[in-house]
């Protein structure tokens, strides 16, 4: 396990596909990564205090992240009093950053975080993963509104 | 004088298949048939990692799922043994929850174990001795027994073990004891954690001193500040962490002797088995004569740690394979 991460896993977390912009309306509004939770376990999502994502050094704001995992988008927000959904140990969730245009197609480096809030231990247990991904072609939104309504 | 045949049984924490199960190369089903392919009869679990709808603080099994897993259970031969929980004292960010919500989980929890036929509920140190109280009679009337884990930081005669002990002689139960997890017996610190301390750039001298304090049992609190002052980097700094913060512990086997009357399970925690067969860190041979001596007729459960240490490195340590060898050491001794 990793510096900082007594959970382990963080080195698979995201995942090296459905790295892309996605669109709707035919519109572009902004990008998308896969990612597995770096957990031995899974976690209410009340528990996934933060989703960090940063490209190419750039952090992207709190307000601008969209969590999808199962049916349901969530803003990071909204997450934190969420405590009948949960992020399933082989779920892939998709981490949508809104961000008019998208992403430019090619390279990016690619940062994210994972907080997460275990009962048993004292602190926020932070994972972290950093990779090169290279975008594939644009999909559709994975959620409909626009503040991550319930689908 | 002849020594007393060993009783207890051999079975297999799921929790040891949690790399493939996490990476999809084995599913639930897969895991369960793997378990029974190796000759036990028993198995446990966490709702956590292999239950579907879980984490939940609700019951929230399906009933296509319970109808699967009954099927499953008759195909593989298997008993369920122990169900893993914690229950969620840090569930909301900005406030503690209630002992009533607390045991509505814990009951609710309780529920899942008695519809999937266990008969042991995994409990934690973290969680409110007065819900543990609380929860008991619930878990009498169901005819499952709660059984703390002692597992680091916490050792056998730490005063959490006598708390739960106090309470279970307060209220003459025999529905609530102790799972002691065999990683606190830990000699060294696990050669699989240094290993990998030193592939991300720790100072191996700095790494051997911290080993051997370990060894030596010294106390390790202070064990940030020491490698600060010597000038130690932050992976150096990490293993001092964990050793201030006591993700590993040791005491003598034969302190187990005094505890067993309240010992249901055993946890067989290991980090690594050589190709020989042995588990470098934690003197199992000690224990086992311990376990054995005392009559010991539970289940010690092969419980795999080693992987996230070795995550993504070709050590030869697959987890299936890790498995193997520690029930053919558990079965040499029956």
């Amino acid at each position: 396990m990793a510096k900082d991460n007594v959970f382990g896993y963080d080195k698979w977390m995201i995942c090296p596909d459905g790295f892309c912009s996605v669109e709707r309306d035919g519109e572009v509004v902004g990008f998308q990564i896969r990612m597995r939770i770096a957990n031995y376990r899974g976690y209410i999502l009340s528990q996934i205090e933060d989703i960090r994502v940063e490209i190419d050094g750039e952090a992207i704001e709190r307000d601008a992240i969209r969590f999808s995992v199962g049916s349901r988008t969530y803003t990071l927000e909204q997450m934190e009093s969420v405590v009948d959904d949960r992020w399933e140990l082989r779920q892939v969730a998709t981490v949508t950053c809104l961000k008019p245009g998208g992403i430019a197609p090619g390279k990016h480096a690619v940062q994210v975080e994972q907080h997460i809030r275990a009962s048993y231990i004292p602190m926020v247990a932070v994972a972290r993963s950093k990779t090169a991904l290279v975008t594939g072609p644009t999909v559709p939104c994975a959620f409909h509104g626009s503040h991550g309504e319930r689908q | 004088m002849q020594e007393s045949p060993a009783r207890f049984q051999r079975g297999i924490s799921l929790y040891s298949f949690q790399e493939h199960y996490h990476r999809g190369s084995l599913g639930l089903d897969d895991c369960l048939a793997m378990a029974s392919s190796m000759g036990v009869t028993g198995f446990e679990m966490l709702a956590d990692q292999m239950l579907p709808g879980y984490p939940s603080i609700t019951y929230n099994l399906g009933e296509d799922f319970v109808e699967r897993w009954r099927g499953m259970l008759a195909r593989h031969d298997l008993d369920p043994v122990a169900l893993d929980v914690y229950g969620e004292t840090r569930l909301y960010k900005h406030r503690a929850r209630t002992p009533a919500e607390l045991l509505d989980e814990m009951r609710a929890l309780l529920k899942t174990a008695q519809v999937l036929g266990f008969g042991i509920l995994r409990l934690t140190f973290h969680l409110p001795l007065t819900v543990v109280a609380d929860l008991l009679p619930y878990a009498e009337e169901a005819d499952i027994r709660l059984a703390c884990e002692v597992h680091a930081p916490h050792l056998l005669g730490g005063e959490w073990v006598q708390s739960y002990l106090n309470l279970a002689a307060r209220t003459g139960t025999r529905h609530l004891g102790l799972m002691p997890d065999l990683g606190t017996f830990c000699r060294h610190i696990p050669r699989v954690a240094l290993d990998e301390a030193l592939r991300d750039g720790a100072t191996p001298r700095l790494i051997q001193y911290m080993a051997e304090a370990y060894a030596a049992g010294e106390a390790t609190a202070d064990m940030v500040a020491r490698i600060t002052g010597m000038g130690g980097n932050d992976t150096d700094l990490w293993m001092a962490l964990r050793l201030a913060i006591r993700v590993w512990t040791y005491q003598p086997p034969a302190v187990l002797a005094d505890y067993l009357p309240h010992v249901f399970h055993i946890h067989g925690k290991f980090y690594e088995m050589t190709a020989d067969g042995v588990e470098p860190d934690i003197p199992y041979e000690e224990i086992l004569r311990v376990l054995i001596s005392g009559g010991y007729d539970g289940y010690i459960m092969s419980e795999y740690e080693g992987q996230r240490l070795t995550a993504g490195v070709d050590t030869g340590y697959d987890e299936i394979e890790q498995v193997r060898r520690h029930q053919a050491l558990l079965a040499r001794y029956l």
